[in-house]
């Protein structure tokens, strides 16, 4: 009897563990959010928003940067999208398992691993000096691409494959064209899906400043095009806390971001579970 | 997000994998229907050679088998010949017999029902009369083929795209689009390439009468057809097939599931379609392969047992087999 | 047959868009390895996988220092990571109630998708000043970079490692469980061993992001390019060093800053491929 209760005992013990654990995790993130959040909110002015830095942005807003920003993911995610559903396309609808798709799936999982600080080597030596694009939102934008590619690649791919079988076969009974069925019933069933993993894409490529800070450069003029040099916010926000400039400033431009994620995150959970209780 | 099952995979193999036929020219609009049959047509079924009595695989002018003692309506004598030939076709799935040297006719103006047990292939012979089978992995058609208006469906030079389109398939459950109503039925003609807006608007109208779904829809064209009821979902894809203007029509178990008023419905929509189109009405339900069909054709474990005029084939049917199976001994 | 051309051109352009994955990683490591084998090569691989002195400018290439702290820091990370994320991939998929498992889930993801430089930051703020003051040292050290990272690769080793033990068919749990085990017996006699390929694939993928993690480690690590001798020593990592430097370096140093990436590259392939390779493994369990 007493042998029973002490491995109940430890049972118990145990998933007190185990709620401590996740507990602590959250208490981390909420720490995480909470400081940033405390201390930069107020900081969060429209002048904030809408000014450009002064004194290197020792004060002054971060407008130059948030259109940095916009304009580096933009872009990253206009070139990154068609390929990375394009290729979910192409290894959902138009192949069965061999190993060229094992091959594009290991060349996709490798991409996804590679550091950040990686693609910004590359993107400088490729984009801005072998491409002659100088630092500039293109040579940013084209970095980051590659580097959201594999995120957009895998949820397009589960979000077609999720699509039910019942549907293709409408369309190719009816005499439609793969092509046909693809675009016009795959496709726009699957858009959930894809949209959220859009979003996911743009979540990661909004944090991003290894790769940025290389490529796009950290000139805090407001890019007026593609070829302009850009600083996005997170570069920003580095400069700021490493340089030591104003430590209220890098709170305001940590806050800004970290709401940014925020509402990306909760963009994303939302689709997905619209996604979800659509497919069922 | 689980991936569904079933099939999204091409098969590549099939066509090139089996004896080639006889090479027929390709079958599109403005070139001209070969005069002479295939071979296979002029020579004695293997069925006549087993004496089984009068066949329906004759040369123009041949008679055919009247069956309008039956129960279904029978004012218009089907066409002498066949719309859709199926000549000894042999279809397995990864090494397993699915079909074995089927022959069978199909007329414009009739109603052939084909019944048998589960696993018997009646769904295998339909997916491969569109080729739809081509999506199926493993699939294979290992011996014969199947020709439509004389042209070799499995031709080197066939395009899967224009067959099936000739070729309306309506399957078990019923698998709406999910778009509107409108967009379901329009899918067809547009994929076909129509865009003119009344073109389509006449044709929608047209198809949903006829799918005798008019009534019901017709104040909610624009609604999500995934809102509709079981029985209208079905009617809606008959009207969706309907709309792609097809020769021939496939149905696969139709009303399974379908409530008795459904059912009816779907039924009285084929009589009246079938002045217009070879219709293939596949059902294990027996009862309904009584009422709602002019021809019966009976299959088992991927055989062709026997075919004939419906009222033949449930009152005297030649097998004991198929005696054994509409009495209800087995299946 | 018109319809069909246009479908074969469709399918070869698709294959195209497929095959860009794999065009660019191979464009990215041919560009490093461009840039960065010439100077190994020239001064010998050995100078710089085992040199200490990073003297770039002046002809000192040694990364051993920035390889040994990448090593202690990753593997420190682990120390941290590993028990507190299994801990809650086992209590997401074994003990949370729905509702809280509903929570939780969002909350790690969003965990993952806080910038790095903000990670840092709090490091800064934080775990930086309460080194300094309760253990002595600059604050900055391998210690503080040890702990932020543990904390970044939380949510990448949860999430996998929880797909493992998702994974883990329900009869073994039910089964051990009919015998008599309570359940933590049953979580941690037979389904942990039954999921260890995808844990492991989990710790290995974890340990791969550690090593590649770049912005928050620079922040809080010091950047002194010599081998830590205790925690509370300041460091380098083969990511800091480029990064750090890449702002100004040319000529030779800028080389040998892609040959650091070179070996970076190489010991994450190697650990990808490890994952890849165990995770097939433990598939065909």
């Amino acid at each position: 009897m007493t042998r029973w209760i002490n491995v109940e005992v430890r049972h118990r013990i145990v998933v007190v563990g185990l709620w401590s654990a996740a507990v602590t995790t959250l208490a981390v993130l909420a720490l995480i959010i909470g400081i940033v959040l405390w201390n930069g909110v107020p900081m969060i002015t429209w002048s904030f928003l809408l000014e450009g830095p002064k004194e290197m942005g020792r004060a002054g807003g971060i407008f130059p940067t948030i259109v940095g920003t916009v304009a580096v993911t933009l872009l990253a995610i206009l070139v990154a999208t068609p390929i990375g559903v394009g290729s979910a396309v192409y290894l959902t609808e138009y192949t069965s398992e061999s190993p060229l798709t094992r091959v594009i799936r290991f060349g996709a999982e490798c991409l996804a691993g590679i550091p950040s600080v990686i693609f910004g080597l590359f993107g400088f030596i490729f984009f801005v000096i072998q491409l002659k694009m100088g630092w500039s939102v293109m040579s940013g934008g084209l970095t980051l691409a590659v580097m959201i590619l594999p995120t957009i690649m895998r949820t397009a791919e589960e979000a077609i494959k999720s699509v039910p079988e019942s549907y293709r076969e409408a369309g190719f009974s009816t005499g439609a064209t793969r092509w046909q069925t693809v675009t016009q019933v795959v496709l726009p069933a699957a858009l959930p899906g894809i949209v959220t993993g859009i979003v996911l894409g743009i979540g990661r490529g909004v944090g991003e400043t290894a790769a940025v800070i290389f490529t796009a450069g950290s000139s805090l003029h407001v890019p007026t095009s593609v070829f302009s040099p850009a600083r996005t916010m997170a570069v920003h926000f580095y400069i700021l806390a490493r340089e030591g400039l104003s430590m209220s400033h890098a709170y305001g431009t940590a806050a800004v971001l970290v709401i940014l994620i925020l509402a990306i995150n909760v963009t994303a959970n939302w689709l997905m579970l619209r996604f979800r209780a659509k497919s069922t | 997000m689980t991936a569904t099952a079933g099939d999204t995979r091409p098969e590549h193999g099939s066509p090139e994998s089996r004896p080639a036929p006889v090479h027929r020219p390709h079958e599109g609009p403005g070139q001209p229907h070969p005069r002479s049959l295939p071979a296979a047509v002029t020579t004695p079924s293997p069925l006549a050679e087993r004496g089984n009595g009068p066949e329906l695989v004759e040369g123009p002018g041949g008679e055919v088998g009247t069956g309008s003692d039956g129960p279904t309506d029978n004012a218009t004598p089907p066409e002498p010949h066949p719309k859709v030939l199926v000549d000894r076709l042999s279809v397995e799935y990864d090494g397993t017999a699915a079909l074995k040297s089927v022959t069978l006719p199909i007329f414009k103006g009739e109603v052939l029902a084909v019944t048998g047990p589960g696993r018997s292939g009646k769904t295998t012979l339909l997916r491969t009369m569109n080729r739809l089978i081509d999506r199926t992995r493993g699939a294979k058609v290992v011996g014969g083929t199947v020709w439509l208006d004389d042209g070799d469906v499995f031709a080197p030079d066939a395009d899967p795209c224009l067959i099936r389109r000739r070729i309306g398939m309506v399957f078990a459950l019923p698998t709406p689009l999910p778009k509107s109503v409108y967009d379901n039925i329009a899918f067809g003609p547009r994929v076909a390439g129509i865009r003119d807006r009344e073109r389509l608007d006449a044709i929608v109208d047209k198809a949903l009468r006829d799918a005798f779904l008019w009534d019901e829809v017709s104040a909610r064209l624009h609604d999500p057809a995934l809102r509709l009821s079981g029985g209208q979902q079905q009617r809606l894809c008959i009207a969706r097939t309907l709309a792609q203007q097809p020769e021939v029509l496939l149905l696969d178990e139709p009303c399974s599931g379908l409530d008795p008023i459904s059912t009816l419905k779907i039924e009285e929509a084929l009589r009246a379609l079938k002045t217009d189109y070879a219709i293939v009405l596949v059902s294990h339900n027996t009862q309904q392969a009584a009422r709602a069909s002019d021809r019966t054709a009976f299959l088992l474990m991927g055989e062709l047992v026997e075919h004939g005029p419906t009222g033949e084939v449930f009152t005297n049917p030649r097998d004991t087999r198929t005696a054994d199976y509409i009495e209800g001994r087995f299946g | 047959m018109r319809a069909r051309r246009g479908e074969v051109a469709i399918e070869r352009a698709l294959l195209l868009l497929a095959l860009s994955a794999v065009l660019m990683l191979g464009l990215i490591a041919v560009f490093i390895f461009l840039q960065g084998l010439p100077i190994m090569v020239k001064h010998g691989p050995g100078s710089f996988l085992f040199g200490t002195r990073w003297a770039p400018t002046k002809g000192g290439f040694g990364l051993l220092p920035m390889i040994a702290s990448s090593v202690i820091v990753t593997l420190g990370a682990m120390v941290i990571a590993v028990p507190l994320g299994l801990s809650c991939a086992i209590f997401l998929s074994e003990i949370a109630p729905r509702r809280v498992a509903n929570f939780v889930r969002p909350a790690i993801q969003l965990l993952a998708g806080i910038p790095s430089v903000v990670f840092g930051f709090i490091g800064i703020l934080i775990v930086v000043p309460l080194i300094r003051n309760y253990l002595g040292g600059p604050g900055l050290s391998v210690l503080a970079a040890t702990i932020i990272l543990g904390i970044m690769v939380l949510p990448t080793l949860i999430s996998i490692a929880e797909d493992a033990i998702e994974a883990v068919p329900r009869p073994y749990k039910e089964g051990a469980m009919a015998l008599g085990c309570t359940h933590s017996q049953a979580i941690f006699g037979v389904m942990l061993p039954a999921a260890r390929g995808g844990i492991l694939a989990a710790v290995i993928l974890a340990m791969g992001r550690a090593v590649g993690e770049t912005m928050a480690v620079i922040m809080v690590i010091g950047n002194a390019a010599i081998v830590p001798q205790s925690p509370l020593d300041p460091a380098r990592t083969l990511t800091s060093n480029i990064a750090l430097e890449m702002g100004y370096a040319a000529g030779e140093h800028q080389q040998a800053l892609f040959a650091t990436g070179v070996v970076l590259f190489v010991f994450i392939m190697l650990l990808n491929s490890i994952a890849t390779l165990r995770v097939v493994r433990g598939d065909r369990r």
